[in-house]
This record gives structure tokens, C-alpha cells and sequence, in this order.
């Protein structure tokens, strides 16, 4: 993942609350435990989280309920005021903003989706979509013709006269999402934009979201406590405990490499060929077969069936053609048969 | 109409779950302490005179003080160089020009330019408040808004019923508006909301005489000083009823709001105010009902319309005129109080778009046709007065008869009455030494809360028995005490029935909101040629009026018992009886106890039209102050009386707290 | 309040879009051109008598050209009104509710104009039958008989008697009087105009044995026959001088005073409305007169205003008088 392009940095962000909750940790050289805390009646939701996201890349944050996702990604808009750190957005530091500043950037460069939906009741699909341009005095006529464009874009064209409350589950999300994108933010925070769905919409959204991000190609904020979703989506993937990141890594790496029983945890439940890609597969060698090789980046399910029907290992290749290694059949094999909560077989 | 009177969540909770551990034993002693010492004196036991009543020497003499600062505020008091009374008399002057407005529109003309218009004429009146029950609501309700009005026609009150319209929509928005803003400052500061709930329960419970002089000082005679006093008693729930509605709404909608871009004011109005909206209606018909009851007070202060028709018919008796403006009070009320239901219930439709203007044409039509015919046709201007009917006389005879025929059977129950439960009531009351009372006051509130609790309502208690007033003071105890114990035993019965059947609840409903709305005097004036004035008709008085929230709070307290623990019981083999007994009155307790807390509130409310027939309470000193010329009189009195309110309401919505957390 | 004040400083801190509401505040900043320009703002209680009073005198300045404007108020709080100057006159003000009249009057900001010459009789009224029960009435010894008091107790009032009692805020000195005088009566409250006239009509048409306070102009003493009893006549030393009387102990020992009808004004209104004011220091009436408007209202049903023309028209060599 290229790190020169970050747009976004959090360095060392906290979130405490309790009476006098910034008093006590700038009195502190340490940062403090969380029995620190609780002995002095305060809850840090966030505990001193250091993050970077780069441009285009999509970035999500997991963890157990209550372990402070909500929180972090609020401290990243300043819906939150977080209680230390600084959060770095293009450069700017967002903790130094003032009210109008804050107002502008919000305009200018971020948009989310909340996990309730979060639609204004007394407004239709289509004024919902509007309110961003509203706000800003944009004519009537003007905003709701780039609304209409939005919800098109979402598949809900037809529904623009439509309130809240006459749309489903899924249906108020696609507004709720085309209502973040209206001012073509930069940024994309979306905070368990799904989970409140069944399923079945939810698979439908987020194949949706996935056809709106190859269109569109922002840098997103994800927060889920899903792993199948985390691994559908994420290039990578903070995962959180007790207000702390414990370990930021790509899904495959998770799965290969936790960090500790905590995040071993998480990823039990997937299957391994569906995070494990053909490159950590691979046998290292030149005797691979044919010239029709796979992507080294192309995870094992997608390739599995490819693997299987070749006569011999199939070679799997960089992105400039070069071939790294091959993959056999056995590998592709074992990694479909391993059970999703044992460790795979050591590859490599 | 509810009558929720809607407040923030007991607050002395957390001070409950301490209070019932430590401090639970002293608490009993100390109540052991109280009942005794309340008790003595039934028993014959002489107290030492200075416990029984506090002396006169340590009195402080808060009635002057009060009297002088009143004085002080409404006459010289100033900002810099501008009188107090000045400011509010140039606010007074720009209330004034919407009232001056809608009074010109729909009863006095306007001038224009120089030109004299005349008021609407009544069809469009009535067409188009029929219009806006059919547009709002369904056909019924454009027959009871068009109704309405067509009664007040047909009665020949058409001109007071407009007056009244119109005051009391300009209160309504007044009381709206400034309760709104209130409701957002408190959301916004749980500070402010803190300093402001206690207000609020003094606003309710100081009986309007105690501040009717200053306001007549400050905002001057006729329409917009009986404004300000009903907006003072009408617009506490508004207030509260905004606060609960801003703090229900999803906080990710404010949130979604801040992202798109919006600063504080615009998260405000554009988000947060138009999502709470639906549940602020609440509090507009509280406004709305209250304003209506207060029509006949505010017509004492210069406002014309029904409420100086029926006072004025009934200082001659003419009970039977009285009865038909009281009615039209009521249609009015109910009229405008299912119109604002409708509204609110209202959700927005996709399909609306295409029809509103449809409705807007049939409004222009409504309104402008019959302008335009009027010129023409006299009958149309106005109503003519061959159209009109009245069942005045036959009111009076018939009252006249009863008075003949039931005077001797009626005689008896109030023969019984006295005897039984007036005069030993209220000679135990009198005889209650004050540090019995306020040690009891602390006992239980220790008992319930803690100390804090103990501490604000012994201070409270100290205060109405050192203030001058001790005996006033439990004459109107004694009269809440009888007048809320039958209000329950009556209302409380009734609410289950409401509860267990929707038709019997449409019907209550109907009745409620006609005891609610019809000026008591109208029923009260015949129950004195009865009876007789003083205590008796004081206590019907009460009981009728404060039947309303025992009735309502009862049955919505039952009705909101989880269905599926009352399922439960029932597999479990509970029979009817066990079900109710067992599962939902102990289910149902912390809502029968706010009942019996609104019950109170509603009776302290009413006292002060007891004051009006008689009675030598706290409320006949607020009512004796304004002739006297003695304005610290009914301010204390009025102060007294509020705190002895707040006393019991913070009591039961401790134990009410209390009994929610013990499961 | 100076409203000359009031105008500049509410200008000064205000501007100008509060305008029309201070003129319509004070409408005298008009009335520079004419006295009848702006309106005279005169107190009705919705009292039969007291507004026929009122009504008459309204209606004279409005045939004198006046633009009269009705202010209706509460019979207690017309006093602020006055004394801010809400309202100019005021024709009904009772001598039986002295201390808030003389309060007014100490104020500086309203002035008495004198008695309109209604005279006012009040005190202890019953119908005329009670008579049999307590005979010897109107003497008021007759109330000192064991069987009259036992004709008038209730079940509230027993083993003594039961008087009606006029409203908290009139000055009746009844509870004086009924120790002076050692009268065998309890006190029953009502606190309006409207609950002392129904207790008592009430019981007057069940012809039940009754006694209350009646005064004179009023409906009531109108339209059932019946009397006052009779007390010793009251001097001003029985008010203050225990020794005067039969009761050597107590003060009171006596009837109350008979008093007038009174007419005043905001002290401020006689500047802007000369003529008008001299016109109010002459106007004057009868009882008779008052007693004949209370039928009209309260017996015929017809409006107080109409009383009040008709009155006016079949009298226009009273109201000559008045004229200027
Ligand atoms: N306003 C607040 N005041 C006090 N504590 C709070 C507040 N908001 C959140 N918390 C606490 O901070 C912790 C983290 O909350 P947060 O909402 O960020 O969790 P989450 O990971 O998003 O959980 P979920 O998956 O349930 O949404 C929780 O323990 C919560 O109780
Ligand atoms: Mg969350």
C-alpha cells in the first residue's frame, strides 16, 4: 500500500469522558491505563489511536461493540471532540479549526452514511439528497436536478417524491448514501452503513457500494464489526479493542499473521480462500505451466476454479507480466478443505 | 386532548437508591417522629403553643418585602435610563398588532390605507375551517370544526366566539414560540433546563391573582396583559414538551446535519425542530387546551370575547346563557384541539404535491366567494338575528325546577358530607402543629429520596408555615386532600374501564374534554343555588376538574403495561383478577403514581375558581390581595400555595422513581 | 409614567419599526389637533348597574362627538388600569370597596370627580317572608331569637345562624359587627357577585328562610321583594371609638355607612380630555335611574348600551345638565 499519499493521519487521538476528562490526561506523562481511568470514574472510548489512510484506499475499522469505532470515526469528522491528538486531513490539522472552517471542510471534503439511516422525516428522498446544497443556498430548481442525478445513481430514480417512511430498510440507505455523496466529498465515513439490513439487501448493498466505488474511487472510512463484509470491502483493516487499534493489516495478513488471540478471533470464522491471495499461496519456482497465469493479487476463490481445471500449476504473475511463482492444485485444494478455524497449513 | 403534562425525568433517582439503603432506618424513625407529633393533638395532647403555630414575632415580615419589591419592579424599576415598564409596554405594543390583526380580520374590520374593510364574513369563516377539517382530517371532523362555529352562530355569539378564536390563536402562538425557544435552551444547557423546571411548577401552581397586578403594570389592560397571564399558566408544557421531543430525536440526524454542512442554527431548524415536530404537537394542544381554560380568567382582565358572555350572564343568573357560551367554549376547544390532532398525526405522502393546490383554490373560493356576495346580500355579512335561536329560558326553568325538586335530596348528601368527611377533615388539618408538618415533609422525603430531598421540602414546608399564612395554608390542604382522594376513587375506576375498552374510552374522551374546557362557573353557579356557597361547591369544583387526569393517566398507565408480559402471566394460568392484581397494577405503579401526582397538580390548579365561591384557603388571599390593594399579600400566598404543590409532586415522583427502580 | 418619555426613549432604543405600536400604545400623541380625535377609554365590569352607569355616560360623549372605546375589566384590577392610565374614567366605584379606591387615590395617579348621586344602601337583606319566622325584623334584635336562628342556621353553620357573606374583598365589617353586636351567625364566603347572588336567589325561590348582604343599585334587590334590616345608624365614632354604641367594648356596634357611587380618572386624562372631564365632574344620576336600566337589562334582556340610549333619549333635559 504506496504511503506516500495520505490523506488522512491520526496521530495519537484520545477520547475520554467523565467530568474534567481533558484536565487529567494533559496532567498525565503517561498515557494512562484503562484501571487509571475507571478508578478516576472516567471511560476513554478512544485510547491514543495513530492511523494514516491514503488516497483511494478503503480503510476499515473494526472491533466488538462498545470498543470505540463509532467514536474514532466521529473524531475524524470533529463530530466528536476528541480529547488529545491531532487528526490531520490534506494537511490541515481539523483540531484547529474553527466553527466556520470545520463548516467548509465538511462541505468541501467529507460525506457519510449512518448506520440508522439518519433521513430527515419531514423531508422526501429527493429533499433529503437536496439538504447538503440546501444549506448552502443553492436554488431550488439546481439542487434538486443534482439530486435527481444522485439518486439515479443509486438505482432510486423513481422514488425522488418519496418520504422517509414510505421507503424501505435498504431503500432509505441508498438515499442516506446518495445524500453523502451530493457534494462529492473526498473523504467517505460510513459507519455500519449495512448492518441494520437483512442479509440478503445487505450483500445487494454492498455489491452496490462496491460498483459505486469503482466508479468513483474516494477514499473511505468504513466501520463494520462484520469480518465478511471487512474482508468483501477493505484494503485494509484496523481492528479495535477497549478504544485501542491493536493491529492494522491488510485482511490477509489478519488471517495469516494476528497480532494476538483477539484478532485471531475475528478472523476464525472466514473462510481461508476467500482473504488468501495467489501470491502468499504460490509455490516459488519457475516450473509453472501455459502462459494464461493469474493475477498475484487475485484472492484463491476467485482463481480457484482456473487452478483446478489446469493440467499442471498455473503461474501466477505481477502486474507487469513477470511471473513470481506458480500455484498448484494441492495448495488451491488445501486452502478450500482448511477448516476456517484451524490455522492454514503453513505456505510457504 | 391529553393532558400530559409532559416533565423530565425524575431526577432524584440516583438519590432514591441511596436513600433506600443507608438512610432507611433513620428515615422510618424520624417518619415514626412526624406522624406522632401530626397526631397529638387528635389525641388531645396540648402542644407547647409555640410548636403548634409559629409565633407571630418570628415572622419575617415577608409580605412587605414581597409587596415592596412587586411594587418596585412593576412601577419604578429600570434598565439604564428606560423604565422597566416601558420595555414592556413597547413588547405589549408589538403583541398587540397580530391580535389587533385577526381580531380586525374575523370580527372588527380593518383599516387599510384609509379604507375600511369590513371582517370576513362568516360563511368564509366557516367554510374554510370546514375545509381545514377535511383537508387535515376526514369529513367528521370538517362537520366538527364547521359545526362549531355554526353553533356559535345559530346562538348569536358569533362575535365573542370570533374574539375568542383570535386571542386565543395568538396566545397559543405566543406560548408556542417562547416555549419552543425555552425547550431549545434547556436541551441545549442541562443547566438552564435545571434552573427552569422548578419555574415552570411555580408558573402552574401560583394562582393568576397573586400576579395579575404587576402584569397589568407591566403589559397594560385588555388583550395583551390577559395574553401574558395565560401564557404564563399555558406555556410550561410547551416548553417541556420541546425539550423531550429535541432529546428524542436520533442524534445521528443532528450528525447527518453537521455533515452536510450546517451551522448550530441551521442543525436547529433545519434538522432537529422539524424531526421533533410530530411529538412538539403535544405540547401545542396542551397550550391550546390551557389557553382555553384560562378564556374566562383572562376575560376578568380585559379580554372580550365568550369568557366576559358567560361571566356576565352569570353575575345575573342567567345560568342558561351562561351554558350556551360555555358550549360554544367547548366546541371551540374540542373543534381546534381534533384539527391540531389531525395535523400532527398527519405524515407526509408522496401523493401530495399534485393536490395541495387544488385545496389552496378551494380555500381562495371559501374565502374570497363569499366576500364578494356580501356586499349584496346583507344575510351573508351578517348573521341576521331572526336566524339566530337561543334555549337560554329553557335552561332557566329547568334550572329553576331542579332547584325546587332536588334541593332537599342534595341537601342531605351535603348534610352527610359535612358531617362525615368535611368537618373532620378539616378540623384535623387545623389542628396539624407546623413541626409536625414539616418534619413529616422531611421524614418522607428522606424515606424517598434522601437528603436532599428532606432538605428542599422541609425548607419549602418551613417556608408556608413561617410565612404568615399557616392557616389559609391547611384550610387548602384540606380541601386538596378530600377533593383528590375522591377524584382517584372516582377517576381512577373509570381510567380501567377506559383501559379494557375502546368505547367507553371515545366516549370518556368527550366528556373529559367538556369538563375540561366549560368555564366551571357555569356548573358551579347552579350548584350554589343548590347548596349554597363555601366548602361544598368548592370541593365539586375540584373533584370535576382534577377527575380529568386520573382518568387519563390511569388508563394510559394500564394500556402501557408490555403486552407480552401480560401474555406471560396468562400462560403461566394467571386468571383475569390474578393478571390484573398481580401483574398489572405493580407493573402499571410508577404510571398510577404520576395519576395521582397530576390529579394534585390539576386540584392545586383549581383551587384558585374555589376562591370564587367562597373558600378561605391560600387562594381567597391571592383572590383578597388585588381589592386590598396589598400585593405582598398574594404573592406570598401565591407562594405558599405553589411550594406546598411542588412539595407533593416532588414526593410522588420520588416514590414513583423510587418504585421504577426497585423491579 | 410619563408617556412623553415613554416615546422618545422607546424611539431612542428601539426605532422605528416599533412605531405604530407605541402610537397605538399611546394614542394621546395624536391628540394634539382635537379631544375627540382619540378615544375615551371608559371601564365596564360587566355589573348591570355599574356598566348602565357607565353605558349612559358613554353614550353622551359619543353624542357630544367622543369616539368612546368600552375597556372591560374586573371590578378590582379597573384600579391599574387607572393608575397607568389603560383607562380614563371610571362612573362606578363603590364606597364599599374603600381601601383600594383610596389606595388609587393616594397614588396621585387618579383623582375622585366626584359622586355620580346614586346612592348606595347596603348591609343585611332577606326576602320579605323571613319576616314570619323572625318577627320583630327589620329591627335587627329580631336576629338574637333563638327560633330566627334556628330558621337560619344550615347544617354547616348550626347551632348558629347562616349569613350569606358578601365576596372576601368588599368592606362589610361583618365579622366586627357580629361581635359587636354578639349576633348568633356564621359568616358563609362567596367569592364573587355571581356565588353571593346564587346562594341567595337560589334559597329565595325555594322560599327557604335566608339572609345575606343585598345592596342597592343591584338585580337582585330589584326583582325580589325584600328588606334590610336594620341596624343603629352609623356614625363615624362607631368605626373607630369602642365606647360609641350599645356594645361599650367593641367598634362597629352599627350599619354601615350609606355611601355614593363614585366617579374617577386618571389624573393624566384631564389634560388631554378637558371638556370631557368637566362633562364627567356634572354627570350625575339617580338610584331611581340606575334601578330603571337594571330592569331593562337584567328583567327585559335587552344590551346595556340600548338601556342606556333609550334612557338617554327619554331624558334630554338631564342631560342638558351635563352638557357644556
Ligand atoms: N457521549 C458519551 N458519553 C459517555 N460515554 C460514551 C459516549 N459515547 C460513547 N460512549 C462510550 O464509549 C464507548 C465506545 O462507544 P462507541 O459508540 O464508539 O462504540 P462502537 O464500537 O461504535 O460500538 P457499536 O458497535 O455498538 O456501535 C462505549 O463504551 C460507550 O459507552
Ligand atoms: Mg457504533
Amino acid at each position: 500500500m504506496s504511503t506516500t499519499n495520505r490523506i488522512l493521519l491520526c496521530d495519537n487521538v484520545w477520547k475520554v469522558y467523565g467530568p474534567d476528562a481533558d484536565t487529567f490526561l494533559s496532567t498525565r506523562e503517561q498515557p494512562p491505563s484503562p484501571e487509571d481511568l475507571a478508578a478516576a470514574g472516567l471511560l476513554a472510548a478512544v485510547r491514543g489511536v495513530s492511523l494514516s489512510i491514503s488516497q483511494g484506499e478503503i480503510f476499515v475499522i473494526m472491533g466488538l461493540s462498545g470498543s470505540g469505532k463509532s467514536t474514532l470515526l466521529r473524531c475524524m469528522t470533529r463530530l466528536v471532540e476528541p480529547t488529545a491528538g491531532s487528526i490531520l486531513l490534506g494537511g490541515t490539522n481539523l483540531l484547529n479549526a474553527t466553527e466556520r472552517q470545520l463548516m467548509q471542510i465538511r462541505r468541501e471534503k467529507m460525506g457519510m452514511v449512518f448506520q440508522n439511516y439518519a433521513l430527515m422525516p419531514h423531508l422526501s428522498a429527493l429533499e433529503n439528497v437536496a439538504f447538503p446544497l440546501k444549506v448552502q443556498g443553492m436554488k431550488r430548481a439546481a439542487r434538486e436536478a443534482r439530486a435527481q442525478q444522485m439518486l439515479d445513481l443509486v438505482g432510486l430514480g423513481g422514488r425522488g417524491r418519496h418520504y422517509p417512511h414510505e421507503l424501505s430498510g435498504g431503500q432509505q440507505q441508498r438515499v442516506g448514501i446518495a445524500r453523502s455523496l451530493t457534494l462529492e466529498p473526498d473523504i467517505w465515513f460510513l459507519d455500519e452503513p449495512f448492518s441494520a439490513l437483512d442479509p440478503l439487501v445487505r450483500r445487494e448493498m454492498q455489491d452496490e457500494f462496491l460498483r459505486l466505488q469503482t466508479l468513483l474511487r474516494k477514499t473511505i472510512v468504513f466501520v463494520t464489526h462484520d469480518f465478511a463484509e471487512a474482508v468483501r470491502l477493505a484494503d485494509r483493516i484496523a481492528i479495535m479493542r477497549e478504544g485501542a487499534v491493536v493491529q492494522v493489516a491488510t485482511p490477509e495478513a489478519l488471517v495469516l499473521a494476528p497480532a494476538d488471540p483477539y484478532v485471531s478471533a475475528f478472523t476464525r470464522d472466514i473462510p481461508r480462500a476467500q482473504v488468501v491471495t495467489a501470491r502468499s499461496a504460490m509455490d516459488l519456482g519457475p516450473d509453472a505451466a501455459g502462459s494464461a497465469g493469474v493475477a498475484a493479487a487475485a484472492r484463491v476463490i476467485d482463481i480457484a476454479e482456473r487452478v483446478l481445471a489446469a493440467e499442471g500449476p498455473v503461474a501466477v504473475l505481477a502486474e507487469d507480466g513477470g511471473v513470481l511463482g506458480a500455484l498448484s492444485r494441492e495448495a488451491v485444494i488445501r486452502l478450500l478443505l482448511a477448516q476456517p478455524h484451524t490455522r492454514p497449513a503453513p505456505v510457504q | 386532548m391529553t393532558a400530559v403534562e409532559l416533565r423530565s425525568e425524575p431526577e432524584s433517582r440516583g438519590d432514591a437508591v441511596r436513600g433506600a439503603g443507608a438512610a432507611r432506618l433513620p428515615a422510618l424513625a424520624l417518619l415514626a417522629v412526624a406522624v406522632l407529633l401530626c397526631l397529638l393533638p387528635q389525641f388531645g395532647v396540648e402542644m407547647p403553643p409555640a410548636l403548634a403555630a409559629i409565633p407571630d414575632r418570628f415572622i419575617l415580615p415577608w409580605r412587605q418585602w414581597a409587596g415592596e419589591a412587586l411594587t418596585y419592579v412593576a412601577k419604578d424599576s429600570h434598565i439604564g435610563p428606560v423604565m422597566v415598564s416601558e420595555i414592556t409596554r413597547g413588547i405589549a405594543g408589538v403583541i398587540l398588532q397580530p391580535m389587533l390583526l385577526l381580531q380586525g380580520l374575523v370580527s372588527k374590520g380593518l383599516t387599510v390605507g384609509g379604507v375600511e374593510l369590513p371582517p370576513l364574513p362568516w360563511p368564509s369563516v366557516m367554510l374554510a375551517s370546514a375545509l381545514l377539517g377535511l383537508r387535515f382530517g376526514s369529513v367528521r371532523l370538517a362537520l366538527l370544526t364547521g359545526g362549531a362555529l355554526l353553533y356559535a352562530a345559530l346562538f348569536g355569539l358569533w362575535d365573542a366566539t370570533m374574539l375568542t378564536l383570535a386571542s386565543v390563536l395568538v396566545s397559543v402562538a405566543f406560548g408556542v414560540l417562547l416555549g419552543t425557544w425555552l425547550g431549545i435552551l434547556a436541551f441545549r444547557h442541562p443547566r438552564v433546563d435545571r434552573a427552569l423546571q422548578p419555574l415552570y411548577d411555580v408558573m402552574q401552581t401560583v394562582p393568576i391573582f397573586a400576579y395579575l397586578v404587576p402584569i397589568l403594570y407591566l403589559f397594560g389592560f385588555g388583550p395583551v396583559g390577559a395574553m401574558m397571564a395565560t401564557v404564563i399558566y399555558a406555556m410550561p408544557p410547551m416548553a417541556r414538551v420541546t425539550t423531550l421531543a429535541l432529546r428524542g430525536v436520533p442524534a445521528s440526524i443532528g450528525e447527518a446535519a453537521a455533515m452536510a454542512g450546517c451551522t448550530r442554527g441551521q442543525v436547529m431548524r433545519l434538522a432537529l425542530l422539524p424531526s421533533a415536530l410530530p411529538k412538539m404537537m403535544i405540547g401545542v394542544n396542551q397550550v391550546l387546551m390551557l389557553s382555553l381554560t384560562m378564556v374566562i380568567i383572562a376575560s376578568v382582565i380585559g379580554a372580550d370575547g365568550l369568557g366576559a358572555v358567560v361571566l356576565k350572564a352569570l353575575q345575573s343568573l342567567k345560568i342558561g346563557r351562561g351554558l350556551e357560551a360555555g358550549l360554544a367554549i367547548v366546541l371551540v376547544a374540542i373543534a381546534l384541539d381534533r384539527l391540531g390532532q389531525a395535523i400532527a398525526e398527519r405524515r407526509p405522502q408522496h401523493r401530495d404535491a399534485a393536490g395541495s393546490r387544488r385545496w389552496a383554490l378551494a380555500f381562495a373560493v371559501a374565502l374570497v366567494l363569499p366576500c364578494l356576495l356580501a356586499p349584496m346580500i346583507p344575510a351573508l355579512a351578517n348573521w341576521p338575528a331572526d336566524w339566530s335561536v337561543s334555549t337560554a329560558s329553557w335552561w332557566d326553568a329547568r334550572i329553576a325546577q331542579m332547584n325546587l325538586a332536588f334541593a332537599g335530596p342534595l341537601r342531605e348528601l351535603k348534610t352527610f358530607a359535612f358531617l362525615w368527611l368535611l368537618r373532620p377533615t378539616k378540623l384535623f388539618f387545623l389542628a396539624v402543629p407546623w413541626i409536625g408538618a414539616v418534619t413529616l415533609v422531611a421524614a418522607l422525603g428522606l424515606l424517598l429520596g434522601g437528603w436532599r430531598l428532606a432538605l428542599s421540602c422541609g425548607l419549602m414546608m418551613l417556608f408556608v408555615a413561617g410565612c404568615g399564612f399557616w392557616e389559609p395554608a391547611q384550610l387548602s390542604l384540606y380541601l386538596i386532600a378530600i377533593s383528590v382522594a375522591l377524584a382517584l376513587l372516582i377517576g381512577m375506576p373509570l381510567g380501567l374501564a377506559c383501559a379494557a375498552s375502546p368505547r367507553f374510552n371515545a366516549g370518556m374522551r368527550v366528556v373529559l374534554d367538556t369538563i375540561q374546557t366549560l368555564p366551571s362557573f357555569v356548573y358551579l353557579i347552579p350548584v350554589i343555588m343548590l347548596l349554597g356557597s363555601g366548602d361544598f361547591p368548592a370541593l365539586i369544583a375540584i373533584v370535576v376538574y382534577a377527575v380529568t387526569p386520573a382518568v387519563r393517566f390511569t388508563a394510559d398507565a394500564l394500556r402501557h403495561v408490555p403486552g407480552e408480559i401480560v401474555e406471560a402471566a396468562r400462560m403461566s394460568g394467571a386468571s383475569r383478577w390474578q393478571n390484573f392484581g398481580w401483574v398489572k397494577v405493580p407493573l402499571a405503579r410508577p404510571g398510577l403514581l404520576l395519576a395521582v401526582n397530576q390529579t394534585v397538580m390539576m386540584a392545586f390548579g383549581m383551587l384558585v375558581i374555589t376562591a370564587l365561591i367562597g373558600t378561605k384557603g391560600l387562594e381567597s388571599d391571592t383572590l383578597i390581595s388585588l381589592s386590598k390593594a396589598d400585593p405582598g399579600r398574594g404573592i406570598i400566598a401565591g407562594a405558599a400555595m405553589a411550594f406546598l404543590a411542588i412539595i407533593i409532586d416532588r414526593l410522588l415522583r420520588a416514590a414513583a422513581g423510587g418504585q421504577a427502580a426497585r423491579p | 409614567m410619563s408617556y412623553r418619555k415613554f416615546n422618545t426613549s422607546w424611539m431612542k432604543t428601539l426605532g422605528a419599526a416599533a412605531l405604530s405600536a407605541t402610537f397605538l400604545a399611546a394614542p394621546q400623541a395624536r391628540a394634539a389637533d382635537a379631544e375627540t380625535a382619540s378615544p375615551v377609554r371608559i371601564v365596564v365590569t360587566g355589573i348591570t348597574d355599574a356598566d348602565f352607569i357607565a353605558n349612559v355616560f358613554a353614550g353622551f360623549l359619543e353624542q357630544n362627538g367622543y369616539k368612546v372605546e368600552r375597556v372591560k375589566a374586573d371590578y378590582a384590577a379597573q384600579f391599574v388600569g387607572l393608575e397607568a392610565g389603560d383607562m380614563d374614567f371610571s362612573t362606578s366605584i363603590w364606597d364599599t370597596s374603600r381601601d383600594i379606591m383610596d389606595a388609587a387615590l393616594a397614588t396621585g395617579k387618579v383623582q375622585n370627580m366626584g359622586s355620580t348621586g346614586v346612592k348606595i344602601r347596603e348591609g343585611w337583606w332577606y326576602p320579605l317572608y323571613v319576616k314570619e319566622l323572625c318577627p320583630g325584623l327589620p329591627d335587627w334584635k329580631a336576629l338574637l331569637e333563638p327560633a330566627c336562628v334556628k330558621a337560619l342556621a344550615t347544617v354547616e353553620s348550626a347551632p348558629k345562624a347562616r349569613f350569606v357573606e358578601a365576596p372576601a374583598d368588599w368592606t362589610t365589617n361583618n365579622a366586627a359587627r357580629l361581635e359587636a353586636l354578639k349576633l348568633p351567625f356564621v359568616l358563609e364566603g362567596t367569592g364573587t357577585p355571581a356565588a353571593l347572588h346564587a346562594a341567595i336567589v337560589g334559597a329565595v325561590q325555594r322560599k327557604e328562610p335566608v339572609i345575606g348582604w343585598g345592596f342597592m343599585p343591584d338585580w337582585m334587590t330589584e326583582q325580589y321583594p325584600g328588606e334590610f334590616v336594620q341596624f343603629p345608624h352609623f356614625e363615624a365614632a362607631c368605626a373607630t371609638d369602642p365606647k360609641w354604641g350599645g356594645n361599650p367594648d367593641k367598634v362597629w356596634d352599627c350599619d354601615n355607612p350609606y355611601g355614593y357611587v363614585w366617579k374617577v380618572a386618571n389624573t393624566k386624562s384631564e389634560a388631554r380630555l378637558p371638556r370631557a372631564s368637566r362633562m364627567l365632574r356634572l354627570y350625575h344620576l339617580t338610584a331611581a335611574d340606575v334601578a330603571w336600566g337594571i330592569r331593562r337589562v337584567d328583567v327585559d334582556g335587552i344590551e346595556s348600551e340600548k338601556a342606556a340610549e333609550e334612557w338617554l333619549k327619554a331624558h334630554p333635559d338631564l342631560v342638558a345638565d351635563w352638557a357644556l
